[in-house]
């Protein structure tokens, strides 16, 4: 990943109601986190690059996780 | 010691090289190799400690869909949507990961550009798991 982008995470919420988030794994280091977005994320689903601290470590209630930008 | 200065290599009867001699010292060979080999694989963790990729291959993401299903989003795509996938899981207890082929939701449906992977067994809510996923096929 282009440096500092492997800190970043892309976050959606499905048609499931359930929040997906996208861990960037690309080794080329010309590869942006806003290509890993194009490439992921559904057609028409509205994301958001987060620093990876946004993302909770407990993962005891994992689907009732929601996101508010 | 003798040293063959060759670049290319072709079968009488091919009508194309079949094997080329990279000057940095990489082979790029016709057909046999492609079909052959690995073209994706990875192991990462997703346990209470949060998610981590250990390593991987031709990976651009593995993406947390909820507990105990993953997908993995190839950074190169396969042709076709026929390519085999081996998966497996680890940890504390007993563990069983394996591809999701979409049934009883459409959105985990095997893609030429990811797949689904969907884990269970001991502790599996907790997702205490190692999981391991390699694909065969044609791109």
């Amino acid at each position: 990943m282009k440096s500092g982008d492997e800190n970043k995470r892309i976050i959606y919420t499905n048609s499931d109601g359930n929040v997906v988030i996208i861990h960037p794994a690309n080794k080329s280091p010309t590869r942006t986190i806003e290509q890993v977005q194009a490439k992921a994320v559904p057609s028409g689903v509205t994301s958001y690059i987060v620093d990876k601290s946004v993302i909770p470590t407990d993962r005891s209630f994992r689907n009732a996780w929601t996101y508010t930008p | 010691m003798t040293t063959l200065n060759v670049t290319n290599i072709k079968h009488a009867s091919s009508s194309s090289n079949n094997i080329v001699l990279n000057s940095n010292g990489t082979i790029t060979a016709t057909n046999s190799v492609s079909t052959e080999s690995v073209k994706v694989w990875a192991r990462f963790d997703m346990d209470q400690g949060g998610t981590a990729i250990d390593d991987s291959y031709n990976v651009d993401s593995i993406v947390d869909g909820a507990t105990g299903v993953w997908q993995v989003v190839f950074d190169t795509d396969f042709a076709n949507a026929n390519y085999a996938i081996l998966v497996s899981a680890g940890g504390a207890g007993n563990h069983t990961a394996s591809f999701h082929d979409g049934e009883g939701n459409a959105s985990y449906v095997q893609e030429t550009t990811d797949c689904w992977i969907a884990a269970w067994g001991y502790n599996w809510i907790y997702e205490d798991h190692e999981v391991s996923i390699a694909c065969f096929g044609d791109q």
